[in-house]
């Protein structure tokens, strides 16, 4: 099926050049110099001159995770907070919608088309848009609930901790019509006899879903569920935008801290410290999620 | 039968459920770019206003930069689709089709760049471009080719495990067919297998394009005055001029038009090729 000569070989290496030239230069260049840079004191004054940045050693890796500083430490446990959050609020409308939209009814295509519309819009202005409607003063969603009774006070939705659930929701938002699309696409591929031979041997709706729906469906979650926690821990889009820029503590997610870090407080010595930090808790998540999409592979 | 009707209800119920929290949101920034300012800035804006005004969309252009920054994303994201998919095409069928030796570490290097965090390679790449302008002369900050460049390497990896995904679909007999009949490698891939990919390549075109043009990160960074696209645009503008949300919301609208359009028309391509890419891994 697959040959194996020189001549494709060649054929195959001429076609993957401009992949492993873009690779090396955009990918495996910066990120060695990016662990340089962690070395050195590189701040507001060595900017223009980078090179000159005197080299401290693990300095600025003491620093970013001591518990005196104790940014990084919070920084990620709200970032892991926001990453399990992001993942079951996907999950669940995911397979709600998913398992809803599984049979056929008038106007079903019309509703999917519908429910994939967040996942097609710019990020960018279904945040903004967000941003609007949470606003404290003016934001319909505190209209709604106050005239609807629920709350007495508006809620700052924006600022404090409430922030860290704006952005949680935001990702949700963005990010889950893409559980439910994929997860619909491998549902069809389940035989529809499987549930009929279930039903003759007298098992409910539920024992259906959990006997033959969940172990058909769990690789698909396993891979969503991994890309999805690595998208969401890498994300700077959704809390710069919702918190524009000025996050409090609880929705400053490593990425924007770091960002905040490096491009408003010119410390780029300790961004790229954090960064290689990041990198390698990344480093772990891929690792896993490679040898599971093997395991599958195997099975 | 009491049964069947309460499962219909609750059915019913959660479609109406989902259906609302993808609408309502989405019908708020279209009523709201059609708002008059001080029907905005009220405690309890109105559902359906009483009045609109269609001349927000006139006044965006006129406020902010808009047809520039439109210029500025049209160029990036069409130069980056053209150059990815180009990129992705290629490499996705040496990895789907060849056997050679490295072929497995070519492929998982891929795979784990494209899931590094953007901020990781963004201070790198702000000195190099500065590095490169003191030694070289060559500008890259704040011009195009730096964020074409940029952007073409970030979806580059994604773009890559798609086409391959789509590649692993077309069969193989088709290539060596066309071998047989005395095709050369060059020939059998773009007479014979690039016809049979469209509906992949498609899907990785619009994946691109939507990729650079929503892009925020690298463009906080690497875009000035001149060379900002929209979505950052946007920012700024929400930034600067909070007392008119309405515009805002009027930019957002445009802003999503683009991308709106091409899933209209290649919805079919898009979820087909997507899921098979995405749930195969």
């Amino acid at each position: 099926m697959i040959s194996l000569n020189a001549r494709n070989t060649r054929f195959a290496y001429k076609l993957l050049m401009p992949a492993i030239i873009l690779t090396f230069l955009v990918h495996i260049i910066p990120t060695l110099w990016g662990i340089y840079i962690s070395f050195r004191k590189l701040n507001i004054y060595y900017i223009r001159n980078w090179t000159e940045a005197p080299f401290i050693g693990f300095a600025n890796y003491t620093k970013a995770l001591s518990s005196l500083q104790g940014v990084f430490w919070s920084s990620l446990c709200y970032t892991l907070i926001f990453v399990i959050a992001s993942v079951l609020g996907c999950f669940i409308l995911g397979i709600l919608g998913a398992v809803l939209l599984n049979e056929n009814f008038k106007g079903r295509n019309v509703i999917r088309g519908i429910l994939l519309i967040p996942y097609i819009l710019p990020g960018v202005v279904s945040l903004t848009n967000l941003r609007f409607m949470l606003l404290q003063d003016w934001g319909i969603i505190n209209s709604i609930l106050l005239k609807i009774g629920l709350i007495s006070e508006p809620i700052p939705w924006l600022t404090g901790k409430m922030a860290l659930i704006s952005i949680i929701i935001g990702n949700i938002w963005i990010r889950w019509p893409l559980w439910f699309i994929t997860i619909l696409a491998s549902l069809q591929s389940i035989p529809g006899e499987l549930y009929e031979a279930a039903k003759v041997d007298g098992a409910s709706d539920w024992q259906g879903f959990r006997r033959i729906t969940l172990p058909s469906i769990s690789p698909t979650i396993t891979v969503l569920t991994v890309l999805t926690a690595l998208w969401s821990f890498n994300n700077f889009t959704v809390p710069f935008i919702l918190t524009g820029g000025s996050p409090s503590k609880e929705a400053n997610i490593l990425s924007l801290n770091i960002w905040i870090r490096s491009f408003k407080n010119w410390d780029f010595g300790m961004g790229a410290a954090m960064s290689v930090v990041m990198m390698l808790i990344m480093l772990v998540l891929i690792l896993t999620y490679l040898k599971l999409t093997k395991l599958e592979e195997e099975q | 039968m009491k049964k069947k009707v309460l499962k219909r209800a609750l059915k019913i119920t959660g479609i109406v459920f989902l259906l609302l929290f993808v609408l309502f949101p989405l019908y708020w920034l279209l009523i709201s770019s059609l708002k008059y300012s001080e029907d905005i800035y009220t405690m309890h804006p109105s559902l359906f206003p009483s009045r609109i005004r269609l001349s927000n969309y006139v006044d965006i252009w006129k406020t902010v930069p808009m047809a520039k920054y439109y210029k500025n994303s049209l160029i990036v994201s069409v130069s980056s689709m053209i150059l990815a998919t180009i990129v992705a095409t290629f490499a996705g069928y040496a990895l789907s089709k060849f056997k050679f030796p490295g072929r497995k570490t070519v492929g998982v290097t891929f795979l784990v760049t494209q899931m590094f965090p953007g901020i990781l390679f963004l201070l790198p790449y702000y000195l190099i471009f500065i590095f490169i302008k003191n030694t070289l002369g060559i500008p890259l900050i704040g011009t195009y080719p730096g964020l074409i460049i940029t952007y073409t390497a970030f979806v580059g990896p994604f773009a890559i495990w798609v086409m391959r995904g789509y590649f692993d679909t077309v069969p193989s007999e088709l290539r060596e067919a066309a071998l047989i009949d005395g095709c050369g490698n060059f020939r059998a891939f773009t007479k014979i297998i690039l016809p049979a990919a469209k509906p992949g390549i498609a899907t990785v075109a619009i994946l691109s394009f939507m990729k650079s043009w929503n892009e925020v990160l690298f463009a906080t960074v690497l875009t000035n005055n001149d060379t900002r696209t929209l979505p950052l645009g946007l920012y700024e503008f929400q930034q600067e001029f909070m007392t008119s949300w309405n515009l805002v919301m009027a930019a957002g609208v445009v802003i999503s038009i683009p991308v709106l359009i091409f899933f209209i028309f290649l919805q079919r391509y898009f979820v087909s090729g997507f899921t098979s890419g995405a749930v195969k891994g």
